[in-house]
């Protein structure tokens, strides 16, 4: 079997945002409509402002809450863990907003649906890799299976994103290293 | 979330809860008093099915793309939204027959009381869809509690412009506790909240920040000192009491923070 998830890795990621463009480009986003973000981590988890971030999208959960709570059934998982939005069965109820508390789905005011991050499926079945982490230049941003990779030493609920472990979310994060001061002695 | 999308729910939701509380009442009166057909019943079940036409019609304003709300009935399995419509639809009937039947012979007791029954459902589940897992503070049996106070508030009180006055006991006997439950539970409730996650402390701070919490609170205080056993209703309390539920429903989607908006925070 397979189980696709993202693995961000925070230690390496340097907030220069591509993951985010590449996705933008790769869907041809309206503008103001983001898919994948970059959240800098406040300073009370991190001691530095705005020096280190997750790049957070989809998180693909096992138990996703936009699936069950979708009435009109938009939302599919496959049988390698990516929950896919079909934007042509969405009738824009916002329902999967109330339930995401990761707030991976996005209203599209002008088009009158929802849309999320598709983890490039398309291109997965391509053998390519989704465009996000195609275009991460530090390889902070990765595809993991998580029935075959080792991801032993990273984490699944860091501190700066929601524990909710029933809905088993599959991004796994790597933490930033905290940082050492050295000054030289007057 | 952004209040202005959110006013064809506020509308849908708490004039949906006043046609149930007007049912349940109607369902009540004839059980207790066994009440002949009247030009005030008829009126009672024309305003209860004009109540639920512009709820649901206020509904439709919600969605994207409004002509494919039938296929909000594809996910009854696992969609409280699914079972909401479903319910309410059927509420919807039953209260269309309800009038036929008020308006040609003696009101049919059991189908009141399946109406009300059916309604109060309805109101279930919409509490149950309100109850967002990326909304920490009310992802739990709050949002049934707080519709069913709407129901129980605002049934009786504007019940009263449809029953005589002599019998204004009945509706004061359930509005009063009512009235001292709902201002007891929205009191306590967003204190409760500071002492939560990052986000229910949020919706905490943000409803004892707000006027609309507050005004709401004054609105049930001006009628538990207005509401007294044995008394009539006046006749403008019931006014007071709606625009005070609408003041809190406003509140409920405009106050309560989304997890997702605390991403990278302390949860």
């Amino acid at each position: 079997m397979t189980r696709y998830a993202f693995s961000v890795n925070a230690e390496l990621c340097i907030g220069c945002s591509s993951c985010g463009m590449a996705c933008k480009n790769q869907y041809n986003l309206d503008p103001g409509m983001v898919w994948r973000k970059l959240y800098p981590l406040s300073e009370e988890i991190y001691p530095h402002k705005d020096r280190a971030f997750y790049s957070l999208a989809c998180n693909h959960c096992s138990q996703p809450a936009c699936l069950e709570g979708c009435p009109v059934g938009a939302y599919t998982q496959r049988e390698d863990g990516i929950v896919v939005h079909n934007e042509d069965v969405c009738i824009g109820c916002r329902n999967c907003l109330r339930n995401c508390p990761f707030g991976a789905p996005r209203y599209n005011e002008e088009e009158g649906h929802v849309e999320k991050c598709s983890m490039c499926w398309q291109r997965i079945d391509e053998g390519l890799l989704p465009a996000c982490v195609q275009a991460c230049p530090t390889n902070a941003l990765t595809l993991v299976d998580l029935d075959v990779d080792d991801v032993s030493s990273t984490v699944q609920y860091p501190p700066g994103f929601p524990y909710r472990p029933d809905l088993e979310p599959s991004t796994r994060f790597v933490l930033p290293v905290a940082p050492k001061i050295v000054r030289r002695d007057v | 979330m952004d209040t202005l999308l959110e006013l064809p729910l506020i509308l849908f939701t708490l004039l949906t809860q006043l046609a149930v509380g007007l049912a349940v009442f109607a369902a009540l009166r004839q059980w207790v008093t066994v009440e002949g057909p009247s030009t005030r019943t008829r009126n009672e079940w024309i305003a209860i099915l004009a109540l639920i036409g512009v709820g649901v019609i206020a509904a439709f304003f919600h969605l994207g793309k409004p002509l494919g709300a039938i296929r909000m009935l594809a996910n009854l399995g696992t969609a409280w939204l699914s079972r909401e419509i479903l319910t309410f639809a059927i509420f919807g009937v039953l209260a269309a027959i309800s009038l036929y039947m008020v308006y040609t012979k003696a009101p049919n007791g059991w189908l009141l009381k399946l109406t009300a029954l059916v309604g109060l459902l309805a109101v279930f589940t919409t509490g149950m869809a309100y109850t967002g897992k990326a909304l920490d503070a009310i992802n739990n049996l709050l949002p049934l509690v707080f519709f069913m106070l709407t129901v129980f508030t605002l049934g009786p009180a504007v019940a009263a412009y449809f029953v005589e006055e002599k019998n204004h006991a009945l509706l004061t006997s359930i509005l009063f506790p009512t009235l001292l439950a709902s201002l007891i539970v929205h009191f306590v409730v967003p204190f409760i909240w500071l002492s939560g996650n990052a986000v229910m402390k949020a919706t905490g701070q943000n409803f004892l920040a707000s006027p609309l919490h507050w005004l709401h609170l004054a609105a049930l205080l001006a009628g538990l000192f207005f509401v007294r056993s044995g008394k009539n209703i006046p006749a403008w309390l019931p006014i007071v009491l709606l625009v005070g539920e609408l003041l809190g429903r406003i509140a409920f989607f405009a106050l309560v923070v989304n997890s997702g908006a605390n991403l990278g925070g302390v949860y």
